[in-house]
């Protein structure tokens, strides 16, 4: 009977469509700004499939998209959350990293290292793991992204290292989200508060700027681990994470001068080595930083250049705690410290409506790569420290051959000073059927160098450094938006992976590196999505995927082979309240030690937009208690997942 | 009885009846144009009623004259890119990008340009709306309006997505 009234209110609300009015009853400029449509998504624009702002039907690759809105709607605390509500994503935590595996391919202990992590383009994996922070140590805040664009699919034709399986662009909001003071509030039952205070202004001749505080903590966090001893458990109290995070950005016209800065610690009990039935605390600091610089220039009516500098600095500190041959507790100390800086320089060239060229070049100078290894922080064990250059030259052309057909094709060139030399090419063919409807091949490769971490660990036990990894990818994808409002697409790929990097863990606390077997991954990404006139939005997502050795046909661990998502926004009688449903569905996963059973899971939210600055979230993440387990560490112990969880967010605007 | 409501919501959704996307969307495009058109001023040769001229999206043409027919003002549905000598108000659909003729249309200082897409707003417009899932936004050429002699408000500004 609600579902009836809530269906009829909201139908009748939108027969006052502003196509039925004249222009003196049009609604106000911001009114219309908030309309909702049901856009094609081959007309969205996009900016990170082709490194430069495009028409998503235009690239020969697809690019995937969360909004504000859904960051919103679900309540999504965490890119790590964001992200797993992209086709053929799928996240795992230990309760202090997020695990990224794309396209069925995630090494366990990899720290994202495959998939290049921007932020407004910025580079932010950082110089020593090639990491990818996605958890609550990732940089900008959830109320201060714009959107997400994903790219699946090898990229380093245009990016370079890390765009292995993919891109991810996170692409923070301007001055006409972010004007005047932002107070964002949110809290769990698993002990987790975010504050986050932004304010931003826009002067009318184009000076923009914003400056975001946050604060996280989460306290009492229970412990993964299935197995956790008593020890452990009974100090669940001492199991804590705190984040403060300043995050700035100012604008004039095509200029953006950023930085963002985090800093974490994360302390959590462990048992002794010396002493099993004694736990103490072991600690992780964390401090990262980036500064970027970035202009665009029109030249000419053909040309606009782009210049982007960017430096950044990583830090990370663990305190491990030991018993010292003499009886007195002491720690480990362990210092990791990179600093890098990127340039970054395009040429965009249209020398016809059907031509257009990307030349581009661009270098990152690792001006510190170091380790420090010592005991209380006194007695040094271990030091090393190294920079390295790398250099990257790509060029990239668009070819309009007919009104419905379109060529790209470019490749780059990249070389670092460990005499990496990779050459990456790229080939795409855009066939437009019809208005509404497109086929898209595209093939490509990429590659990721040996990280600092793998090729120091390895030179430190005198074994070849690892090659690096490659993987060439065959992709097709069709897309419709149907007559009935449907819009469905579908793409199906073939990715051939040599030396795959991974670690064999020869005891449990040392590593070495080594190029592993081939590995051939084929699978389907289904896609669909439909808005109704009653405010009803529906998104879902089926993958299935499958990764094997070439030479045992056994498949990669730590992947399910098929994922299903499913977003419903639901009005509930009126246009301000919504009911959101998210369903994220996972297979059984291989782990070395058991076989991980598939699960599904359901996080259940009621949105409250009561005025266009007041909104209020509350509802139940994993609202059924699913006890699920992942195993993302190279140890492969099971970790189990977060349970069911009350949350309430508000984001309060003071305009 | 959590799994019948959840079959329950999804059901009403299949069942309820699915957005007219491209009449919406058009009758959208319109009112922003006309929108914009409102808060521009021309500093120089004023018009005396505004010519609104459309280019590849016949409805958008149909949209915006719903909402002008009260008025004086004109609007015409560009079938060649010649036809837009009188126009004052231009507005360019997305797909019009691949073809040259309709580019060399932005390059008129005394027209306030709107295009849809990246692609013809680097060619020069002033306006640029830019499609999003379920929104539309729009950038602005602030110095190029202003080289045109157009005076943009304040108003509207603070609530363009980019200022260029």
């Amino acid at each position: 009977m609600v579902i009836r009234y809530t269906v009829l209110t909201s139908t009748l609300l939108l027969c006052l469509s502003i196509a039925q009015l004249h222009a003196q009853q049009l609604p106000s400029l911001e009114e219309l700004l908030r309309q909702q449509t049901a856009t094609d998504p081959a007309r969205i624009e996009v900016s990170t499939a082709a490194r430069y702002a495009q028409s998503a039907g235009q690239s020969s690759q697809v690019t995937y998209i969360v909004t504000d809105e859904q960051i919103r709607r679900f309540s999504l605390r965490n890119l790590e959350q964001i992200l797993s509500l992209f086709p053929g994503l799928y996240v795992s935590s230990d309760s202090s990293y997020g695990y990224l595996t794309a396209r069925g391919i995630g090494r366990p202990g990899d720290y994202n290292s495959r998939l290049l992590l921007l932020v407004d383009g910025t580079r932010v994996n950082d110089n020593i793991y090639d990491a990818g922070m996605i958890g609550n140590n990732f940089y900008i805040a959830p109320q201060l992204i714009d959107r997400v664009e994903y790219s699946p699919g090898s990229g380093s034709a245009l990016y370079g290292n890390n765009a292995f399986l993919g891109v991810v662009n996170v692409i923070t909001k301007r001055g006409n989200k972010l004007q005047g003071g932002q107070l964002a509030v949110a809290a769990n039952q698993r002990d987790q508060h975010d504050v986050s205070v932004s304010y931003g202004v826009r002067h009318e001749s184009g000076h923009e700027g914003w400056l975001s505080l946050s604060h996280s903590q989460q306290d009492n966090i229970a412990f993964p681990d299935i197995n956790a001893p008593d020890p452990l458990t009974s100090q669940r109290s001492q199991n804590a994470d705190l984040n403060h995070k300043l995050a700035a950005s100012y604008r004039y016209r095509r200029l953006q001068l950023q930085l963002a800065g985090v800093s974490r610690t994360r302390q959590e009990p462990m048992l002794l080595a010396e002493d099993p039935s004694r736990s103490e605390i072991f600690k992780i600091k964390n401090r990262n930083y980036f500064i970027s610089l970035q202009h665009g220039h029109r030249l000419n009516e053909q040309m606009e250049l782009y210049t982007h500098l960017s430096t950044n600095g990583f830090g990370l500190t663990t305190f491990t705690p030991f018993i010292f041959p003499s009886g007195e507790l002491r720690q480990y100390q362990f210092d990791v410290t990179g600093k890098w800086t990127n340039l970054d320089l395009r040429l965009s060239y249209t020398p016809a409506s059907s031509h257009h060229l990307l030349l581009g070049i661009d270098g990152q100078r690792d001006h510190h790569q170091s380790y420090q290894f010592s005991i209380d922080d006194t007695i040094p064990v271990l030091g090393a420290s190294s920079d390295n250059n790398r250099v990257g030259f790509y060029l990239q052309h668009s070819w309009q051959l007919f009104d419905n057909h379109k060529f790209i094709s470019g490749f780059r060139y990249d070389y670092t000073k460990q005499d990496v030399r990779e050459f990456s090419p790229k080939l795409g063919w855009v066939w437009q059927l019809t208005d509404k409807q497109s086929v898209r091949l595209s093939y490509g490769t990429a590659f990721r160098a040996p990280n600092e971490y793998e090729q120091k660990t390895n030179l430190f036990y005198q074994l070849e450094v690892p090659e690096s990894e490659l993987i060439r990818t065959l992709e097709a994808n069709w897309h419709a938006q149907l007559d009935n409002g449907w819009s469905v697409g579908s793409s199906v790929y073939q990715s051939r992976v040599r030396n795959l990097i991974t670690a064999n863990y020869v005891q449990s606390t040392l590593v070495q590196f080594f190029n592993d077997r081939a590995v051939e991954a084929l699978g389907i990404e289904a896609t669909a999505a439909k808005s109704w006139q009653t405010g009803t939005q529906l998104q879902l997502s089926a993958s299935v995927q499958r990764a094997r050795y070439n030479n045992d046909q056994l498949s990669l661990t730590n992947s399910a082979q098929q994922l299903f998502k499913l977003n419903v926004s639901q009005p509930l009688g009126r246009d301000d309240l919504q009911l959101n449903w998210h369903m994220f569905a996972a297979s059984a996963r291989t782990s070395p030690l058991r076989q991980l059973p598939g699960y599904a899971r359901h996080d259940l939210m009621i949105s409250w937009q009561s005025t266009p600055q007041l909104s209020v979230v509350f509802g139940l993440k994993n609202a059924l208690d699913k006890v699920y387990l992942d195993a993302p560490l190279p140890s492969a112990a099971s970790l189990r997942q977060p349970g069911r969880s009350a949350e309430l967010s508000v984001n309060w605007n003071f305009r | 009885m959590r799994w019948l409501t959840a079959l329950l919501l999804l059901s009403s959704a299949l069942l309820a009846p699915a957005i007219q996307a491209q009449s919406a969307e058009a009758s959208l495009k319109a009112a922003l144009l006309y929108r914009f058109v409102q808060y521009s001023e021309w500093s120089a040769n004023v018009p005396e009623r505004q010519h609104y001229c459309i280019g590849g999206d016949p409805e958008v043409f149909t949209a915006l004259t719903a909402m002008l027919q009260q008025s004086e003002e004109q609007v015409t549905l560009l079938t060649d890119a010649n036809e837009a000598a009188t126009c004052t108000v231009l507005f360019l659909s997305l797909h019009l990008a691949k073809q040259a003729d309709w580019g060399l249309l932005l390059q008129s200082p005394a027209r306030l340009t709107v295009v849809e897409g990246a692609e013809l707003f680097r060619k020069g417009a002033m306006f640029g709306l830019i499609a999003e899932p379920q929104r539309i936004s729009f950038r602005v050429n602030l110095t190029l309006a202003r080289q045109n002699g157009f005076h943009l408000s304040a108003q509207m500004l603070k609530l363009a997505k980019e200022i260029h």
